[in-house]
């Protein structure tokens, strides 16, 4: 068994604000293989977004990295140097964000930005940087790419935006790509686009991904592994047919069913109650409020993960059967 | 502390002193500031006379102090006037839009071609010196300010989804605008007539420094300084300092005050 | 006899493309629509689709450019400021970003109380907290939270709160924009269960807009789908989504994301993405991205022309039998 590309141990990140420490990772544990595609679940505020920014350690202050490791193709980010990791970003890991638009620079044009990130990493100029530039919009699919190259991003539409954000990312051949809602701003049609150039370029390249999203569909059309978050930790992680077949964790199944679906009435109130405070979290299980399984237990004894299968794993006390 | 807070609070207490010196200044100061005394003039800082003496052996001292009164007289009544008359034509601009918006909007553009101060020099000059035409001469040449601010406020807020639910649920125009836009736009608003009240006390204190504002022997801290600058050549540097200082002091402190009014005004802190 | 009746509403507005040049954005094009008494109608696009420009000028938010809009057999484009403002009460707009949508300086038991003033529904303070409070419980909303301020409440709660003024209105028709597209998934679940069951206790009928086919569907038992401003399809929910007839409904359904990772929907992946809407050609604005398109499509304007019982399509491909089943 070889080891995963990336690997995060017991992660743990903390936020200063002026009303007390909040902990917003609570020992987040996640692999990604080489050339795998998994999918990072969960609601606003279970700290996915941060978990992606710690792993790239672009975390700003009052929010660390208190405790854990990320390690990289065998190497020890948390500990590492800044100028270090500088070369880690877009060499060893990318990522792209949300909302593409705001995420390109506004004053210089796509094949500017793109020129620049040549230039540093690979030392391209010139001619040989317009060549590398025009193939990388032809690996995203992009349309009429000198006129791309030539454009500002306000000048383009979001779904060619988020293709040019993923030309940066991939300009200089990283080994992982993160995701971090990638496609939640698009409009559907073009979600399903971007979802299936990430699949060719996983398949082409032998791009790891990790996708971060809270929508099951994504998760669903796109990944082969799951990790559910829930108010900083992960609460399960299993391969995604036998997820959405057979949710362990109270969390997920009650998930799943909230999702609206075609011809279904949607339920009542799936998941009663709210995500907790960081700075108040309830003791022991963090979800046993909100959940219809809980027992005593569960306010006491914080559940460690379980392994029922090879690949699965659930931080539960009463999990699903 | 924060350090922003550290720095609003600071303001605030240096503008609050400001302002109860000028409330109080005739119970503090320890002298008439029009008092002459020919025999005691240009006399160092010492106990009796704490900022000294000027070229005609009036106390600095109390003078500075009841300067305060004036400066900020002349500072709270330019910004008022600029605001409620410049706000109230950007409000009509951004509101009702077309040609009317056009129209003001051009006259604004006319009054802001000029430089400020020349402006304000060529009012001032027009109008004559003396106080009451001081404070017409600096409202105006702030109106411009105040009138895009709430002009471009109004154009924000107009389409924001609250205000379309305001009309949706049936308000009339002049409740959308005095219960709903309004108190949304005027938070920058105050904030820069905070700021902008440094910059009056500024140019008040020009206006009289070259004798277009009150005259001498008014207790007015530009006029003092008006009054000190030669002095300074000769080595008597009080005469035109303690005045410099107290407007640092007053536009600094309301500086301060005004960078952390625009959070402390923020709803979201309540 | 239907509550509301749109005829061949349209909103131009005119966009700056040079110092002096003005060019028109059809954001509506001739959109036509009926709603009856307590019936959901489901309004279906992506942006730029003109689905909330649609709703607004129903409600008289925007003027539209053209058409009409029949309500309770009243003509609403036609009145003015005085008149329009009583028969605002009985159409209400439930907006999309919950937080924007109330008034930041103004605690949320005011926001919902307004209402009741400005129409008189209520006399007296005392009679108006009662309601205020009726409307909480309604809502699902804790009376506690009347005295707090939009920021100080969850976006699920907000939203509550914009629903709570909507029926302060003692509306007859509102229309849901987007209403849960802000919102994580457990809350839309509970929002979207809430929604119905005001429905059923209050007879409301609702113009429900959004981009999620799943949630439409689980809304409303009819729905129109826009593209670029025109109405290309319409008919039952169930219908249009297990055979859809025109291009982009197919293009549209292809898109939602699968239910499971071994599903395996049938697919029209369309390349491109929607033009603008100042360059137009006459025909079908679907036809530059639509792989049945021909020369007709583009030349000749495309009316919804009936192809089933209740269900009409856009398209004269459709219509003739042209196009290949679906799913294939």
């Amino acid at each position: 068994m070889t080891t995963p590309l990336l690997q995060v141990r017991a992660l743990t990140v903390e936020f200063g604000t002026p009303r007390g420490v909040a902990r917003v990772l609570t020992g987040v544990d996640l692999d990604v293989d080489r050339g795998e595609v998994v999918g990072l679940v969960g609601e606003s505020g279970c700290g996915k977004s941060v978990t992606a920014l710690a792993i790239l350690r672009l975390l700003r202050p009052p929010g660390r990295i208190t405790g854990g490791s990320v390690a990289f193709d065998g190497r020890e980010l948390t500990t590492l140097p800044e100028s270090e990791m500088r070369r880690v970003r877009g060499r060893g890991i990318a990522m792209i964000f949300q909302a593409p638009r705001e995420s390109l620079n506004p004053v210089l044009s796509v094949g500017a930005q793109l020129g620049l990130l040549l230039a540093r990493h690979d030392g391209l100029g010139g001619r040989a940087a317009t060549r590398r530039a025009l193939q990388l919009c032809e690996m995203v699919e992009l349309p009429d790419p000198e006129r791309v190259l030539r454009a500002y991003p306000h000048e383009l539409s979001g779904g060619m935006c988020q293709r040019a954000m993923i030309a940066l990312a991939l300009a200089c051949r990283p080994a992982l790509l993160v995701a971090d809602e990638a496609t939640t701003a698009l409009d559907v049609t073009v979600q399903l686009q971007i979802l299936l150039l990430l699949r060719r370029l996983r398949d082409s390249l032998g791009l790891a991904l990790l996708l971060i999203t809270h929508n099951l569909g994504v998760v669903a059309e796109a990944c082969r592994r799951v990790a559910v978050m829930y108010a900083g930790e992960i609460v399960e992680t299993a391969p995604a047919d036998e997820l959405f077949a057979a949710p362990r964790h109270p969390y997920t199944r009650r998930l799943l069913a909230a999702r609206p679906r075609i011809g279904a009435a949607p339920a009542g109130d799936p998941i009663p109650g709210s995500v907790p405070d960081p700075l108040n979290r309830p003791t022991g299980c963090a979800f046993h409020p909100r959940c219809h399984r809980a027992q005593s237990r569960c306010a006491e004894q914080h559940p460690e993960p379980a392994v029922p299968s090879a690949g699965r794993a659930v931080r539960c006390h009463y999990p699903e059967p | 502390m924060r350090t922003a807070d550290a720095a609003t609070s600071a303001g605030l207490a240096m503008t609050l002193v400001l302002v109860l010196v000028a409330l109080l200044a005739p119970w503090l100061a320890p002298y008439d500031p029009y008092a002459t005394d020919p025999g005691r003039a240009l006399r160092p800082p010492s106990a009796a006379h704490p900022f000294g003496t000027g070229v005609f052996g009036e106390d600095l001292f109390s003078r500075v102090l009841w300067g305060a009164r004036l400066d900020l007289l002349i500072a709270a009544g330019a910004v008022g006037i600029a605001l409620v008359l410049g706000g109230a034509l950007g409000a009509v601009a951004g509101f009702a839009g077309g040609l009317a918006d056009e129209a003001l909007m051009r006259a604004m553009d006319v009054l802001q071609a000029f430089p400020n101060f020349i402006l304000a020099l060529g009012i001032a000059a027009a109008l004559g010196p003396s106080l009451p035409n001081l404070v017409v001469a600096i409202a105006l040449t702030n109106v411009p300010v105040y009138a895009r601010l709430m002009r471009s406020q109004v154009l924000t807020q107009r389409v924001a989804p609250y205000a379309l639910a305001a009309v949706g649920v049936g308000n009339p125009m002049v409740r959308v605008l005095f219960v709903h836009l309004l108190p949304n736009t005027w938070s920058p608003i105050l904030v820069q007539a905070t700021l902008q009240s440094g910059w009056a006390i500024l140019q008040a204190a020009g206006l009289s420094f070259i004798g277009l504002g009150v005259r001498v022997p008014t207790p007015e801290w530009g006029v003092m300084i008006g009054m000190g600058v030669q002095q300074v050549t000769a080595g008597q540097w009080w005469v035109a300092f303690f005045p410099g200082l107290a407007i640092m002091w007053a536009v600094i402190g309301l500086n301060l005050l005004g960078d952390g009014l625009q959070d402390w005004l923020d709803p979201k802190r309540r | 006899m239907s509550l509301l009746a749109v005829a061949a509403l349209s909103k131009t507005y005119p966009v700056a493309t040079g110092v002096f040049a003005r060019r028109p954005l059809v954001a509506v094009d001739r959109a036509s629509l009926q709603l009856r008494e307590g019936e959901t109608l489901g309004l279906v696009g992506e942006s730029g689709s003109g689905k909330s420009t649609l709703a607004r000028c129903i409600l008289q938010l925007e003027r539209p450019s053209g058409g009409t809009v029949t309500f309770g057999g009243r003509e609403l484009t036609t009145l003015a400021g005085r008149e329009l403002r009583p028969m605002r009460r009985l159409l209400q707009m439930v907006f999309q970003d919950p937080a924007a949508s109330l008034n930041p300086r103004l605690r949320v038991g005011y926001t919902v109380a307004e209402p009741l003033r400005l129409h008189g529904l209520r006399a007296g303070p005392a009679a108006v907290r009662a309601r205020v409070d009726e409307l909480f419980g309604w809502v699902g909303l804790p009376p506690r939270h009347v005295d707090r301020y939009p920021h100080q409440l969850s976006g699920g709660q907000q939203q509550r709160v914009a629903i709570a003024r909507a029926l302060a209105c003692e509306p007859r028709l509102v229309a849901l924009d987007e209403p849960t597209s802000a919102l994580d998934v457990s809350v839309q679940a509970a929002l979207l269960a809430l929604l119905r069951d005001l429905q059923a206790r209050l007879g409301l009928a609702y113009l429900f807009i959004s981009h999620d086919l799943a949630v439409v569907s689980a809304m409303a038992r009819r729905v129109m789908v826009m593209y670029l401003g025109q109405v290309v399809e319409e008919g039952p929910t169930g219908e249009l989504l297990a055979r859809p007839r025109h291009p982009y409904t197919r293009a549209l359904v292809s898109a939602v994301p699968r239910d499971t990772p071994w599903a395996e929907p049938a697919r029209l992946v369309v390349t491109g993405e929607p033009g603008s809407a100042l360059a137009r050609p006459p025909g079908c604005r679907f036809a530059p991205r639509c792989p049945w398109a021909v020369a007709r499509c583009r030349d000749e304007p495309q009316p919804l022309r009936p192809i089933d019982p209740g269900h009409a399509v856009a398209c004269w491909r459709a219509v003739a039998g042209e196009l290949p089943a679906w799913p294939a």
